[in-house]
């Protein structure tokens, strides 16, 4: 922990204390916290080297209370090592307050949690998805939401966990076969709309074998025969992968070669599925644990437009 | 850097004017009855003498708005609009020659033909109207939702021209399709309707690829279509080959938030004025009540939703004649629009369109989402080349060739080629 100063530490508790009470920081403590935040990340790499035990997430989504019922149930940082693999923002109503949690924890203690990114980890979705208008409720301008996007841009894309278990958003790509060629990318970009990089945060495994255009309209659609070339030709075990709304929280598919982790609970706050969260302990062994929402206190809930001429 | 500071500031630019009236309507949705009844009596248009006694009415039934419960209280009223314009500033007498001459200035709500967005029209069996435009690409077949028409499509088929055909045509009992039992709507005539069309269609473009496009009801319509032919009942000999169908695209409409929505129907179809005095006043009608966001595709569309009858312009369709039919049209086509295997869009006018079947849907990545920012229901009218963007994307994405039968090729590690089958 040497690269942060005594002083430094103690004003990261500070903030890591108000943020757990979802109270957000000022502009300029998120500027100053994304700032070291990209210095932190820049430094990682593409596949980025895991230890076990730790413990993998999927999908947040802003969903703040949930996030707070997580780390109750799987211990927290820095007594559980966390991997998170994207979509902190959007949806939620606390998108902010997730985000600037998670990154003030990987600053304050960046070997014990990493954070990847995920398709909504970019500029255009957020626009769309409700994260660049938190920015401008929470703060009246969109800087927060500039400074957080810049840092997305250095958010590593994909982890490995003791060389075993290959971690990210979403799934594989036709353009990568191996290893060195995810490791080969220039990662520090927007996302783009199509491509390798696009396509490891895109991505989702089928039943269908082969490579298939997506229907989410970016990314491709990969069979078993995809998944069990992949793991072989890179000694992997498993493919963890987040991104899609799985009911039960976690779902295998790919005869085992491929597990879907999804940790925000009754999405959308009207999904009604569990969330999971997958741990992997010291001799690689995996347990489940599954979640319900969080009980919520006095939460605004968003109004319907009531529809116009509809038929 | 330079570039990409420069885009940062033009999203900020568009987006500060987008903020406001967002605050505006959260504060309205938890502030008082006050706020709410002042919405209706801002869009009171009032041009004549009677406009006390038309103002006290607003009050009285906005009032009455006040006391509701959600979500019916935010009802904004469609305005009020009696079609005349009269001058109230008695004219003096000049001498003879020395009258001031006045021309009217700005924007004009004159209609505007077919002819100007569509290349030709057909008549089907002489009965159904049938619009084409375009020469090349994939094939977009269009169906309109209830109360609009073919030329809903219209602005839309002009920005589509270089990319693709547009096909459109009128549902019985409205715009030019008029047959005796023309409220006899049922989900089953209509989609019986909309299969005979497509067939028309495949025999005049044998490898045609298409895209099948709807609106609202007709959304629904062109889902359950779809449906029907990619999974046709008797496999051994469908109708079609299922395979002329490469696209399925879908215009602001979910099964949930539509059936959600048809309480309140009757009141907004009721709400619009009876009759106009001319056509013009009909293209007025639709922007300033919001109807229409766009005065170009109004001088397009809404000629075609109002027929002369004793000097006056009357709506050309009975809404509330098929209100019985309401329920049906949208009931089952969220199952239709899922598992219709072929690539989907649903492009919405706001997230809230949404239900949670299609939510958990669209998590699961089994459709592309699209939500369209400033534009109300009708998508295709208020943002046409916008919506043509979201074409071409989608035509791009899937890889949709002009052929139905046409290989799919990506290029995979190594410039090794893949060939797709879905």
């Amino acid at each position: 922990m040497s690269y942060l100063e005594d002083e430094e530490i103690k004003i990261l508790d500070g903030q890591i204390e108000m943020l757990s009470e979802c109270k957000p920081l000022s502009e300029s403590e998120v500027k100053q916290l994304c700032e070291k935040g990209k210095e932190v990340l820049q430094k990682e790499e593409n596949v980025q080297p895991v230890k076990a035990p730790v413990t993998i997430c999927g999908d947040v989504h802003g969903q703040f209370h949930d996030l707070t019922e997580l780390f109750k149930i799987g211990g927290k940082t820095p007594d559980t090592n966390y991997l998170f693999m994207g979509d902190y923002v959007d949806r939620g109503y606390y998108s902010v307050e997730t985000v600037t949690l998670l990154v003030a924890l990987k600053v304050r203690y960046k070997d014990r949690i990493t954070i990847l990114r995920g398709n909504h980890e970019s500029r255009q979705i957020t626009q769309v998805y409700g994260f660049y208008d938190e920015c401008q409720r929470k703060y009246g301008n969109a800087n927060v939401w500039k400074y957080f996007t810049e840092l997305f841009d250095m958010l590593p894309l994909t982890a490995i966990v003791e060389g075993e278990i290959f971690c990210l958003h979403g799934g594989l790509s036709p353009s990568l076969e191996t290893l060195d060629q995810i490791r080969n990318l220039d990662r520090i970009q927007e996302v783009p709309h199509e491509g390798p990089m696009c396509d490891l945060l895109w991505s989702d495994p089928d039943e269908r074998t082969g490579w298939g255009i997506s229907p989410r309209g970016a990314g491709y659609t990969f069979g078993q025969d995809i998944s069990e070339q992949f793991n072989q030709a890179n000694s992997l075990k498993t493919i963890a992968r987040a991104h899609q709304l799985v009911m039960n929280g976690y779902n295998w598919s790919h005869d085992q070669n491929v597990i879907t982790v999804f940790s925000a609970p009754n999405y959308c706050y009207r999904c009604g599925n569990e969330a999971g969260i997958m741990e992997v302990d010291e001799n690689m062994r995996k347990n489940f644990l599954t979640f319900d929402p969080a009980p919520r206190r006095g939460e605004t809930h968003v109004t319907k437009r009531t529809p116009d001429y509809f038929l | 850097m330079e570039e990409s500071s420069n885009f940062l500031k033009e999203i900020e630019e568009v987006n500060k004017a987008k903020a406001k009236p967002k605050m505006y309507k959260e504060s309205s949705f938890k502030g008082s009855s006050k706020k709410m009844s002042s919405i209706p009596e801002q869009l009171v248009v009032s041009d004549s003498d009677d406009s006390e006694e038309e103002k006290d009415v607003m009050m009285e039934s906005s009032d009455k708005i006040g006391e509701m419960p959600m979500p019916q209280a935010m009802f904004a009223q469609p305005p009020k609009f009696s079609g005349r314009v009269k001058a109230s500033i008695p004219v003096p007498d000049f001498p003879e020659g020395a009258k001031p001459k006045v021309r009217k200035v700005g924007r004009n709500y004159d209609p505007i033909s077919w002819e100007e967005v569509f290349d030709h029209r057909e008549m089907i069996d002489d009965t159904i109207p049938i619009y084409f435009s375009g020469e090349d690409g994939p094939l977009i077949f269009c169906i309109h939702g209830a109360g609009h028409s073919a030329l809903s499509f219209g602005p839309l088929a002009r920005e589509c021209k270089d990319f693709a055909r547009v096909v459109s045509f009128d549902l019985r009992g409205h715009g030019g399709h008029f047959i005796e039992d023309e409220n006899n709507m049922p989900i089953e005539i209509l989609l019986q309707e909309a299969k005979f069309v497509l067939k028309y269609v495949i025999e005049k473009f044998e490898d045609a690829s298409i895209i099948i496009c709807g609106h609202s009801l007709g959304g629904a319509l062109a889902a359950k279509l779809a449906y029907s032919i990619v999974h046709p009942e008797d496999e051994e000999e469908p109708e079609f080959d299922p395979k002329h169908i490469t696209g399925l695209f879908v215009i602001d409409v979910a099964e949930g938030s539509a059936i959600g929505a048809l309480p309140f129907m009757e009141q907004i179809v009721e709400s619009r004025p009876s009759e106009f005095d001319s056509v013009t006043d009909a293209i007025k009608w639709g922007i300033l009540s919001g109807q229409v966001k766009n005065l170009p595709s109004a001088k397009i569309t809404m000629p075609d939703l109002v027929v002369e009858r004793d000097g006056k312009y009357t709506w050309r369709t009975d809404l509330l004649a098929s209100k019985d039919y309401w329920k049906e049209w949208f009931t089952g086509m969220n199952k239709c629009f899922l598992e219709t295997k072929v690539p989907k869009t649903l492009v919405i006018a706001s997230n809230d369109r949404m239900d949670t079947e299609l939510t958990i849907a669209q998590m699961g990545g089994k459709f592309k989402l699209a939500s369209m920012l400033d534009v109300g229901h009708t998508i295709q009218e208020d943002a046409p080349t916008e919506l043509a963007a979201q074409f071409r994307d989608f035509i791009n994405t899937f890889k949709i060739k002009a052929k139905f039968n046409e290989r799919r090729v990506i290029i995979g590690a190594n410039g090794r080629e893949i060939v797709i089958d879905h």
